[in-house]
């Protein structure tokens, strides 16, 4: 516990260094930004801001990167509330009472309670992040080349699993992005697959321009065909809660903090279902479940804490084992191999800068985004009016500046568009994009790993198996076939209840 | 493309990626798995992925949703265009060109308003990246009087 404290101390001493403040504070702008506008969510936002920040110390750069993320989870609760549109999908839940609230003058107490929940599920998290990454990083040190390979067909199964409702073709696109990572030369033979004789080719495919196309894109194609002119913004009368506000949501924020923080860590369940499951216990504890739905407090302070805590929670298994358990951690840990820091549990021991400056940079930008978040709230409705005609040309202009930067080659920009076309059928045909990102950025280690495990044993396919651990993590991600089944079930009913409500 | 037609696809990309993947021969000494091996297990899971989705297409029939071609193609011609010519003609020309007409096709109806947020987006997207955050952006055209 000493050991942690210290370690703390030392990572604020390097979150507080002027330029890191300065790095966090623009970050979760930006951040805000990203998680207002549609069209651009985090994995895309931060893969964008890749090329911008290789140049930067390591710490500095996640310290940037970290306060992005968390910017779009405030940010994506921000329009939630005021539009009735989730900026991000784990903001859904929080359109159902927050949107009601807004509609009956409550938009304020909505938004103060959401950011005040964020803020203290967020530090709260923190903490018991601390607590878990360093034993777990300890324990998985030790982990060998058939151990590590299991561990990432766990995280690979494990996401499919939950992030899509059909499960064929959320495999499919696992596979898809674990097959688009091994076009380039093959590191171990030195041999170039799938280039086809073009140069530009060998390098693989950038992961800048894999999350931009495949997720930015896509997605702005697909809204651009139903663009319906600026929605309407509630008003906001009074940007603070009451005291009763506060009261009431107490208990939810609790719960919302210690059911996201556990979600979160599983991996990929991630800060969607955190949130659905708190807004649904919420619900089931209520003594007058009817509010719900009609704009009650507990329905925003609930699933607002448990996605940020979630999303803290989802770093765990990056920081300390290696493995993204969302695609947005996926596009984290692809910048920290960009940056040549390489995840996992010797992140601790060789970088402790940068883990214990993210860590530390983590309650900062929490401080930073619970006071920039309010008074800036006029402003990003502002962003919010401009017409969807000039956002989205804009926002592919961004995301075609973002990918030149990565690489400087118009080829790289040729595949961005080949990739926002896969992404668009992709996504009006229901297969998930978080596993092909996840498959994009762990299909080389996975194949490293493969190879490694086997060379060992002489080309042994049994070793996956013989040996304990590795076989238990693969018997695990057999088991994380069955665990969607329930996490849909729950979502699906989530969604059904609060459409009848809405009928009634 | 329905489910059906994709796992066509699917399948037969699989097959095309493990054809491609048995022309690696093993060249590192040592290495018992060799380039080919990873590859192949890769297309073979597509390959059974590819046969369930054809036995068993999507639970629910693909969202139509009517309007989802025309804007979404034009806008995506119109990407594909800004990205051909972006280095030849240079960032401020070809951005400026494309907003303009994105801004447009997507339902602006006054020129003089498409033509002044692209020329203000334009300029303040190019101080932006490559003044403020030394981001290299195609000079093209305009190159000497830049």
């Amino acid at each position: 516990m000493n050991d942690i404290l210290q370690f703390l101390a030392f990572g604020f001493s390097v979150a507080l260094q002027p330029h890191n403040v300065l790095y966090a504070a623009i970050g979760a702008f930006v951040g805000t930004l990203i998680g207002v506008l549609p069209g651009i969510g985090p994995v895309s936002g931060i893969a964008l801001l890749i090329p911008l920040i290789v140049s930067l110390p390591p710490a500095s750069a996640m310290i940037l990167l970290t306060a992005v993320y968390y910017g779009t989870m405030y940010g994506g609760s921000t329009t939630s509330i005021l539009l009735n549109v989730p900026g991000e999908a784990s903001s859904v839940a929080t359109t159902f009472d927050g949107y009601q609230m807004a509609q009956q003058g409550r938009a304020g107490p909505a938004l103060a309670i959401a950011a005040v929940g964020s803020f203290i599920a967020g530090t709260v998290s923190v903490a018991a992040l601390m607590l878990f990454s360093l034993p777990l990083a300890g324990w998985a040190v030790a982990f060998g080349p058939a151990e590590n390979f299991s561990l990432m067909v766990l995280g690979l199964s494990s996401v499919s699993m939950l992030t899509g409702e059909h499960f064929v073709k959320a495999m499919i696109s696992t596979v898809a992005g674990l097959m688009l990572a091994t076009i380039g030369v093959d590191i171990v033979s030195g041999m170039n697959r799938y280039t086809f004789g073009m140069p530009q080719l060998y390098d693989g495919i950038d992961l800048v321009t894999g999350a931009v196309g495949l997720f930015a894109v896509s997605e702005v194609l697909l809204a651009s065909n139903g663009i319906t002119g600026a929605g309407r913004v509630a008003k906001i009368q009074r940007l603070w809660m009451s005291a009763r506000d506060f009261l009431d949501s107490g208990w939810a924020i609790v719960r919302g903090t210690v059911l996201g923080f556990y979600v979160g860590i599983l991996p990929a369940a991630g800060a969607t279902i955190a949130s659905f499951l708190s807004y649904n216990l919420e619900r089931r504890l209520a003594k007058d479940p009817s509010r719900f739905g009609k704009g009650d407090i507990r329905g925003v302070a609930g699933p607002e804490s448990a996605n940020n805590a979630a999303a803290v929670g989802n770093m765990i298994p990056m920081l300390s084992l290696g493995i993204p358990g969302s695609s947005t951690t996926a596009v984290m840990m692809g910048a920290l191999l960009i940056l040549n820091v390489i995840p996992g549990p010797t992140l601790w021991t060789k970088h402790p800068d940068v883990v214990w400056g993210l860590i530390a940079s983590m309650y900062v930008s929490n401080a930073i985004l619970l006071v920039l978040n309010l008074p800036l709230v006029g402003l990003f409705v502002q962003i919010l009016k401009t017409p969807e005609r000039i956002l989205y040309p804009i926002v592919i202009a961004v995301c075609v500046i973002g990918v030149y930067a990565a690489s400087r080659s118009q080829a790289e920009l040729y595949v961005m568009l080949a990739l926002g076309a896969f992404g668009y059928y992709m996504r009006r045909h229901d297969y998930p994009l978080g596993p092909a990102i996840l498959g994009l950025v762990l299909g080389d280690r996975l194949e490293q790993t493969m190879r490694q495990a086997l060379i060992i044993k002489d080309g042994n396919w049994a070793v996956f198996v013989t040996r304990p651990l590795s076989a238990a993590i693969l018997a695990l991600a057999g088991l994380s076939l069955l665990g969607p089944l329930f996490l849909n079930w729950t979502r699906a009913r989530t969604l059904r209840r609060y459409a009848a409500a809405e009928t009634d | 493309m329905g489910d059906r037609a994709a796992a066509a696809v699917a399948m037969a990309t699989a097959v095309f990626y493990i054809r491609e993947a048995t022309s690696y021969r093993n060249a590192a000494v040592g290495d018992v798995v060799g380039p080919a091996s990873y590859p192949i297990l890769l297309g073979a899971c597509l390959l059974a992925l590819g046969a369930a989705l054809l036995l068993k297409p999507g639970g629910a029939p693909a969202p139509d949703q009517g309007l989802a071609g025309p804007q979404a193609i034009r806008f995506g011609a119109a990407l594909g265009a800004y990205v051909a010519v972006i280095e030849p003609v240079g960032f401020l020309i070809s951005t400026f060109v494309f907003l303009a007409t994105t801004i447009l096709m997507l339902g602006e109806r006054s020129f003089v308003r498409a033509g002044a947020v692209a020329a203000a987006a334009t300029i303040s997207l190019w101080a932006l990246f490559e003044r403020l955050l030394s981001v290299l952006l195609p000079k093209g055209l305009l190159g000497p009087w830049l």
